[in-house]
């Protein structure tokens, strides 16, 4: 009785693994800028995994023999007034930018995330105070917030962390509630559950898997912001003290001498800027390459 | 006459939009029996897939049931906790939604989305959920199914979709099915396999199906018995052949005129004239007598009861049925007959005030 269907359909679409490797080089083929950002924040993530194994010295070896030398080949990007050498400092830099920022990232995208998603299933009341809340800090200007709560907490790298966490979150509670409200009315939520599911398994199973492509994309658009957002909290003098060689901390002590040492605050500042640039140009380059797909997968047009 | 699985009584929902208050199901009453097949048939809107959602208690949230009853195996499915009825759904009620195409999560691979199905109820291990999955697939037609466990939905077409979802809602071989429109989304040609397919299995698994359709020519393959509803009402209900042999409500007339037959002048289309009533005004009357070549007097004032005509199987609700003759014809034959006008605002006041108590 059942007719075979063979004739139907073609059966020759890729299996997981596939799709992976194709999307990896649908996204690099799309633009050099692709390339570029993928390039620099593999080197960033290499630098920050290896910094101290390739460095030449100890970033918070004191040389008073060699003060404020500049770029050699001993010492490349030179040193400051106490001998450091600049090369190692900012190479030891990378892993506090972006353990930083992950940690941000991380807070901010798991509290924000949960938040929006319970804000938009429930509905009502729940959502109402939610949004407010989130309203709230959204309406503060971002950056004085977080120099605020760092200022009122005292100057810590911790507190950079946290102040910054605060910022954050709201725009991943926004963004979730957005897409559940759309997300929750679809015709695969009504089937899972009339299939029984069970509300915390569609929230999981099916809200957040469909989101997630949308958050990925934040986060690295984010990953940028939140490192130069640290840096310009130490900038301040409200985030990493000396001796760290966070990037900001390094550029705020080289400032006064930036006419003798030139390649003191300098390098610092390079270092800072490539990596954000490389962060905004693969977040650029994801959301372009997850945009199309959006259009399909979540607008439900084929 | 065996004990029915599935008893409707009275269901009366309502939604609400915005201030107004929508008047979707009206008092809707059906029984289905173990294995039985019963259609549900009316045009958009007359409230079928509603009754279907309540029954399952999935309304969307400005949605509610008002009163009624309805007993499932011996239960009443409106009394249970929130927790019972979510282990009733899927296991013992299931569906097959209207359009396969957005019925399947598409980050999802299909060997997930069965497997949610199975594990949702089923204590089942991964390993075992995916050797089900497979056979499931594999009874539903799906070639090689332990490979295309692994593919996502946009790889499939429209008839492989709805398929997968056949085989998902008949996972835990459950004792009624609902099916929504299942072939509305899908070419003509892929629509009969598919139908196919959902008789043959719910006959292998003893499954009762209630299908949800305005394509009479699907019910008059796929059903038992038939109810015609019209603006959240059943305005009538028989076996599927009683139906099509002596239809008796001008509207179960007017619809089956309005199917399409070879050999008719091109162009030469029975519609029903009017409009289906708008659903937010408190129902007064017969909802059809706007639309009615058979109106009489009284049905403006009040909606006739459904009540046994002729044989006990054949239930009516209607002040002024059509003849086999006069349906035929498609309009009434008793000369001199002229449909009743509407009542003037004195009458229409008057309806009113008797109308509510």
């Amino acid at each position: 009785m059942i007719a075979p269907a063979r004739a139907e359909v073609e059966f020759g679409g890729p299996t997981r693994g596939r799709v992976w490797r194709r999307g990896i080089a649908s996204f690099l083929s799309a633009s050099w800028l692709n390339v570029l950002g993928a390039a620099i924040v593999l080197l960033v993530v290499f630098v920050a995994a290896f910094g101290p194994a390739i460095a030449p010295h100890d970033p918070n070896h004191i040389d008073l023999l060699n003060v404020l030398k500049p770029p050699s080949g001993a010492y490349p990007f030179g040193t400051d007034n106490l001998g450091h050498d600049m090369l190692s400092r900012v190479l030891a830099g990378a892993r506090i930018s972006l353990v930083v920022a992950v940690i941000i990232l991380s807070l901010s995208v798991a509290f924000g995330t949960l938040l929006g998603i319970v804000s938009g299933l429930m509905g009502g009341l729940v959502d109402e105070l939610i949004q407010r809340v989130t309203d709230l800090f959204l309406a503060f200007p971002a950056f004085i917030l977080a120099a605020a709560i760092a200022a009122t907490l005292g100057p810590s790298l911790y507190h950079t962390v946290l102040a910054l966490a605060v910022v954050f979150w709201p725009w991943y509670t926004r963004l979730a509630r957005g897409q559940v409200l759309s997300l929750r009315e679809r015709e695969f939520v009504l089937a899972s559950r009339v299939a029984g599911g069970r509300t915390r398994w569609i929230a999981i199973r099916h809200l957040l898997v469909n989101i997630l492509p949308i958050i990925v994309v934040q986060v690295s658009l984010d990953v940028g912001y939140a490192m130069l957002a640290t840096s310009a909290l130490s900038f301040l003098g409200l985030g990493a003290q000396p001796p760290t060689p966070e990037w900001g901390a390094l550029i705020t002590d080289g400032r006064s001498f930036i006419q003798t040492a030139w390649w003191w605050p300098t390098f610092p500042g390079l270092a800072l800027a490539i990596t954000v640039l490389g962060f905004n140009l693969l977040g650029d380059g994801l959301r372009d390459a997850i945009d199309p797909r959006l259009r399909g997968s979540l607008g439900g047009v084929e | 006459m065996t004990e029915p699985v599935l008893a409707v009584r009275d269901l009366v929902v309502r939604f609400r939009t915005g201030k107004r208050v929508v008047h979707a199901v009206n008092g809707v009453s059906f029984e289905l029996e173990a294995a039985g097949a019963l259609g549900l048939v009316g045009e958009s809107g007359s409230g079928k897939s509603v009754t279907s959602l309540a029954i399952l208690r999935l309304l969307p949230r400005h949605g509610w049931i008002e009163r009624g009853e309805v007993r499932f195996e011996g239960r009443d499915l409106l009394a249970l906790s929130a927790t019972d009825m979510r282990t009733m759904r899927g296991a013992r009620l299931s569906m097959v939604l209207q359009d396969p195409l957005s019925s399947l999560n598409p980050v999802l691979s299909i060997g997930e989305q069965i497997e949610e199905a199975i594990r949702a109820h089923a204590d089942a291990s991964r390993a075992e959920a995916r050797r089900r999955a497979a056979e499931l697939l594999a009874a539903v037609g799906i070639p090689r199914p332990d490979e295309q466990l692994d593919r996502f939905p946009h790889q499939f077409s429209g008839g492989m979709r709805q398929r997968v979802m056949i085989a998902t809602a008949l996972a835990l071989r459950p004792t009624v099915l609902f099916a929504d429109e299942p072939t509305t989304a899908l070419d003509v040609t892929v629509q009969a396999q598919v139908l196919d397919l959902l008789r043959t299995l719910t006959a292998e698994m003893g499954t009762a199906i209630v299908l949800i359709s305005h394509d009479l020519g699907v019910m008059a393959r796929m059903t038992e018995d038939i109810c015609v509803m019209y603006a959240g009402f059943v305005v009538e209900q028989a076996p599927t052949e009683e139906i099509f042999r002596r239809p008796s409500h001008p509207y179960t007339v007017g619809l089956l005129r309005s199917i399409p037959h070879r050999g008719v002048a091109r162009g030469a289309l029975h519609a029903i004239d009017g409009a289906p009533p708008d659903l937010e005004r408190e129902p007064v009357g017969c909802p059809f007598a706007p639309r009615c070549a058979w109106r009489i007097e009284a049905c403006w004032r009040e909606m006739p009861p459904l009540v046994a005509a002729g044989d006990g199987a054949h239930l009516l609700a209607c002040h002024h049925p059509a003849t086999p003759e006069e349906a035929a014809a498609g309009r009434p034959l008793d000369p001199g007959f002229a449909p009743a006008p509407p009542p003037g605002d004195v009458a229409a006041a008057a309806a009113l005030l008797e109308a509510t108590p």
